[in-house]
């Protein structure tokens, strides 16, 4: 096997290996669980690396095992999936260091870290995918794996969402079967290509492909949590905090939307699914999820469910890009692939932060809290004030693309919809920043478990949202840096439109 | 100069007080660092001055490549608001002592941006660091946590994100008929003949107007006036509503194409509020809020001078130079009435005619009296304005100066309601004493030593006429209001009804709460409603009729040995299928 077949693996297996390790670990041997859950990490991050100069420096990794006549199992690190690789192995890792300081006090830590690992695993693995079938395995794996960690707690609450979660991501997924055997059979592949493989299938065809689309796109719209699919999201919101934080910015919600991308991008074409008039009502229904995602947001007073029902608004920026048509819309959706993840997290692992250590759940309890905690807050308001896309946070790199797309493609609407979440994000957002930068704190917190040494909490738990906060900044002021993102996303926009 | 030391003497400017906001973060140090915060205009003061137009840089991996530099019009902007700011943060030394540090954060923050967006040459630039100072100049509002102040911040704060993300919508227009081009000379060659021109325009307008105070959408200034502490206020009235006027000359197409149709509206728009803010600042009873009113219709006067230039041909170059110069005027002489308010409110018995001959020199600069600064900026942009092909010149050249005797009266109003009378409270420091005096001489001089390409001829006995009634009539109708108030009131000028602070905001609170309550009940209600009706109707669909039959079943093939029978064929039947 050659080196630049085997990387792909390696990639998958560094974060497996230490699962399957780690599930053989005796919960006490803290240390060695630890150790391991940073090494994988760690080696993930160089490796993918590694392979990220490789596919930049127009490198092809690709491993493939026959899985049926005609059908392999198909690992491929073209430029779109290294997007989504390099995001969820640094995500990832800032997530472990976050998590060993959030649940080493807690139980069964050893299933908890042993799934951690294996949905990264399957992160990796759906994004990599270089066919559609590949893709459902892993997104399979994803919701199995992700279904101990949503009732990780093991209350009451958390097995209701879990089952909720359940019901809808195993029906998404049987959907999305459908949809895949379907296509099969019509087009005789389901290779990911460039620019689609479908629109060589005879003008006689095109009925059946559009509903292929929908079916397609319904199964992969639950994870992405488009309206009406999303219900199983704010409920998900019981689980730990790193979980929530890797739900939300990397692995669940990505792997839906990032199908979304994968259909649209790789299997129809962005022009072809113009031309059968599929992408203006999936533009629709994206808009409808971000403006409907933000006015629920509104009303949540559970600081980890208005987070939950503003990652439904903003992930749905992605889709919107990819149903908008045009380099311009393209990059910006994939753009905010990124980072929406960056904000996201940071927002949750902050939410984590004053749950741990402060006892902290509900908005109405944040009253002055940034005194107590300003290192939190700080992260907290920046990400925040990204949401809402102010500069020169990542959050205006990616609707600057947006709008730009938007008004590219004629679509002015687009753009109006984008001035309308803003406000939204500013409402939903600006008083929880100013109860906690402007309001007198209580006498005391609901659960104060004080803090060890000078710092505001350990420094396991607020040294990870402070490095995602710095990156939503980094990233957004130096947005045309070779290393950004954005440029990244500019090199993969190029590929699926016609030169 | 090599390109990095431009790079550097230009962003030095907004890069010092940012750094140094940063800094405060770090809590051991913040003590020293606060006592620096006032010197870091300094840099930016130094670059005005020293620096001759021209210099440029680039800095390729800012955004989408950001472009800075310093023109005429930036060094004019750039000097005046540096010096108030230095000033206000002398003033604030002494003057703040609840919470200086959180203060100094956010006085320092809004301090980069008012100076960062002046040197900016593209969009995006300019964008950043407006987004910085209208948002960070939230903490200065509220500074004093006040109901007053929350209520103030909330309606800014509305208002900055709703500007915010006009400009942004702008942005994107112009930037599609631009290619993604930013430089602000590709962005107003472009405008006039863009399709969405229109709108761009109303976003724009409306965008930088929140800040500059353009009649309907003036209601913040008398409300953050009125609430933020007196250093803080300074600056507000002195630099930030420039900032929005920066940006409609950058953005507003101003020398080259003609549209006639904005000018009339922004020149029309611009006179009315010369004349309401007059109007609505007689009924005040608050020092502040008579000069947030005065501002309103200064402003006015600036909006004027920029219709001329949107619908004059040619008229623009000569327009834009007049308008920052009265920019310059005003920010000067508004900055001095606002800290000499605070000043008169603390200053002993013993000095308090002193301040209030502070207090009558600054007032008769702003109504542009004979031998003032205003009286400069007034006939320059007089003189560009009546020379402007424009339609409305001669009924321009007639209104100017009832606009000077508006302006009187209101100031005398503010002197009334200001004037030092009772005993001060509270402690003049030396440093808001120092401040205020910088700043009056300022007003008195500054506009005079600002180069100019061409000064008016301002020694011809028809100017100074010109120049002497508007000021006298109002200086002889306020003082004949006072003695007709004096004997027919028992000496209650300020008896009369005040309009309240931010006028039709009322109307507008009325509209955006019944706005509100609405979607309320929509998204509160509404929305969960519908969705639980969706989830019933799902479950009926889940759990129909036949459910128990299905549940029999199920619970059949939940046996083993019948499961495992039924795999067993599946696999089989799957093999052969694949073998056949």
């Amino acid at each position: 096997m050659s080196w630049n077949a085997a990387l792909p693996l390696l990639v998958l297996l560094s974060s497996l290996a230490p699962g399957v390790f780690i599930f053989a670990i005796p919960d006490s041997f803290r240390r060695w669980r630890t150790l391991l859950n940073l090494a994988g990490a760690v080696l993930k991050v160089v490796l993918v690396g590694v392979m990220a100069l490789g596919v930049a420096g127009g490198q092809a990794f690709e491993l493939r095992f026959p899985l049926l006549p005609g059908l392999d199992l198909a690992l491929v690190a073209d430029p779109l999936a290294m997007l989504l690789v390099v995001l969820s192995s640094v995500l990832w890792l800032v997530t472990t260091v976050y998590a060993v300081g959030y649940l080493e006090r807690s139980p069964h830590r050893r299933r908890f870290f042993g799934f951690f690992s294996i949905c990264v695993t399957a992160t990796v693995g759906v994004a990599m995918a270089g066919n559609l079938l590949t893709f459902l395995l892993f997104y399979e794996l994803l919701t199995l794996s992700t279904y101990p960690l949503v009732v990780h707690r093991g209350t009451e609450v958390a097995r209701r969402a879990g089952r909720v979660y359940l019901i809808y991501t195993l029906t998404g997924g049987t959907v999305l079967f459908g949809g895949i055997v379907w296509l099969y059979v019509l087009a005789g592949t389901v290779e990911f290509a460039p620019r689609g493989f479908v629109s060589a299938l005879p003008a006689s065809e095109h009925g059946s492909l559009a509903l292929i689309f929908l079916i397609l796109v319904a199964g992969v719209g639950v994870k992405a949590a488009l309206v009406p699919l999303h219900g199983w999201l704010p409920q998900a919101m019981v689980a730990p905090a790193p979980v929530s934080a890797l739900l939300h910015a990397v692995a669940v919600v990505k792997a839906g939307v990032f199908g979304i991308v994968r259909i649209v991008q790789n299997v129809y074409g962005v022009e072809f699914s113009l031309a059968l008039g599929l992408s203006p009502p999936l533009a629709v229904v994206a808009a409808v999820t971000i403006i409907y995602g933000s006015l629920r947001a509104l009303h949540q007073d559970d600081l980890k469910r208005r987070l939950a029902f503003s990652t439904v608004s903003q992930v749905s920026y992605i889709a919107l890009g990819t149903a908008v048509v045009g380099p311009l819309a393209t990059v910006g959706g994939l753009v905010h692939l990124v980072h929406q993840g960056l904000m996201k997290i940071t927002l949750f692992l902050c939410a984590g932060n004053l749950a741990e250590t402060l006892g902290i759940h509900r908005i109405s309890e944040m009253n002055g809290v940034a005194r107590r905690m300003p290192w939190t807050m700080a992260a907290f308001a920046v990400a925040a004030l990204g949401m809402i896309g102010l500069p020169p946070l990542v959050g205006f790199i990616s609707k600057w693309y947006l709008g730009l797309g938007a008004v590219e493609a004629g679509e002015n609407w687009v753009l109006a919809v984008l001035v309308v979440s803003g406000l939204l994000n500013g409402a939903y957002f600006l008083p929880i920043l100013y109860a906690a930068w402007f309001r007198e704190p209580p006498s005391r917190w609901p659960h104060d478990l004080g803090s060890p040494g000078r710092l505001e909490t350990s420094l396991w738990l607020l040294a990870p949202p402070l490095t995602t906060a710095f990156l939503t900044l980094f990233l957004g002021l130096l947005a045309s840096a070779p290393f950004s993102p954005l440029r990244w996303v500019q090199f993969v926009g190029g590929l699926v439109y016609e030169p | 100069m090599t390109p990095l030391a431009e790079l550097l003497v230009l962003l030095v400017s907004p890069a010092v007080p940012l750094l140094l906001a940063m800094a405060l973060m770090i809590r051991p140090a913040a003590p020293a660092l606060q006592r620096a915060a006032p010197w870091a205009a300094l840099p930016g003061l130094a670059t005005g001055l020293l620096m001759s137009p021209g210099i440029a840089a680039t800095v390729p991996w800012v955004l989408q490549g950001s472009e800075f530099g310093l023109d005429h019009i930036g060094r004019t902007f750039l000097v005046f608001s540096a010096a108030i700011w230095l000033a206000a943060g002398i003033a604030a030394r002494s003057w703040i002592v609840e919470r200086p540090g959180r203060f100094s954060s956010y006085f320092l923050l809004v301090m980069s941006g008012s100076l960062g967006l002046i040197i900016a040459r593209d969009m995006l630039g300019f964008y950043l660091f407006f987004t910085v100072m209208s948002f960070a100049s939230y903490g200065l509002v509220v500074h004093h946590r006040n109901q007053r102040a929350r209520y103030a911040g909330r309606v800014y704060m509305t208002f900055v994100l709703a500007a915010d993300m006009m400009i942004f919508a702008a942005l994107v227009l112009i930037a599609r008929e631009t290619g993604g081009e930013l430089l602000f000379e590709t962005a107003r060659g472009m405008l006039p003949s863009a399709p969405d021109r229109d709108v761009a325009l109303t976003l724009l307008v409306v965008g930088f107007g929140v800040k500059v105070g353009l009649l309907g959408i003036h209601v913040t200034l008398p409300l953050i006036y009125g609430a933020a502490p007196t250093p803080a206020g300074v600056v507000l009235a002195g630099v930030l509503t420039g900032a929005g006027l920066l940006g409609w000359l950058r953005l507003l197409p101003l020398e080259a194409d003609v549209m006639p149709g904005w000018g009339r509206l922004l020149m029309a728009a611009g006179a009315g509020a010369a004349f309401y803010g007059a109007l609505v600042g007689l009924t005040q009873r608050e020092p502040r809020v008579v000069l947030a009113y005065s501002s309103i219709s200064q402003m006015g006067i600036m909006t004027v001078g920029v219709g001329g230039a949107v619908g004059a041909p040619g008229a623009g170059g000569a327009l834009l130079s007049a308008v920052s110069l009265y920019a310059l005027h005003h920010g000067f002489a508004k900055a001095a009435l606002f800290l000499g308010a605070g000043v008169a409110e603390r200053v002993s018995r013993r000095h308090r005619s002193l301040v209030g001959v502070g207090l009558v020199v600054a007032a008769l600069a702003l109504t542009g009296a004979p031998l003032t600064t205003g009286m400069l900026a007034k006939e320059t942009l007089k003189e560009a304005l009546v020379a402007a092909p424009l339609p409305w010149s001669p009924a321009l050249k007639l209104a100017l100066p009832w606009m000077s005797f508006a302006t009187t009266l209101v100031l005398a109003r503010f002197l009334w309601v200001a004037w030092p009378r009772t005993a001060g409270g509270g402690r003049l420091g030396a440093g808001a004493v120092v401040a205020w005096a910088g700043l009056l001489v300022l007003t008195v001089t500054g506009a005079w030593l600002w180069p100019m390409d061409a000064a008016p001829e301002l020694w011809r006995a028809a100017v100074v006429w010109e120049t002497s009634w508007p000021v006298l009539l109002g200086v002889v109708v306020s003082a004949a209001a006072v003695v007709a108030a004096r004997s027919w009131r028992g000496g209650e000028i300020t008896a009369w009804r005040a309009v309240p602070p931010g006028d039709v905001l009322v109307v507008m609170t009325a509209a955006a709460t019944a706005l509100v309550r609405g979607w309320l009940a929509v998204t509160r209600r509404g929305l969960p409603a519908a969705g639980r009706g969706a989830r019933r109707g799902l479950r009926l669909l889940l759990r129909p009729p036949w459910s128990r039959a299905a549940a029999a079943a199920e619970n059949w093939l939940g046996d083993w040995p019948v499961a495992s029978t039924l795999l067993l064929g599946v696999i089989v039947t799957f093999w052969l299928l694949l073998l056949w």
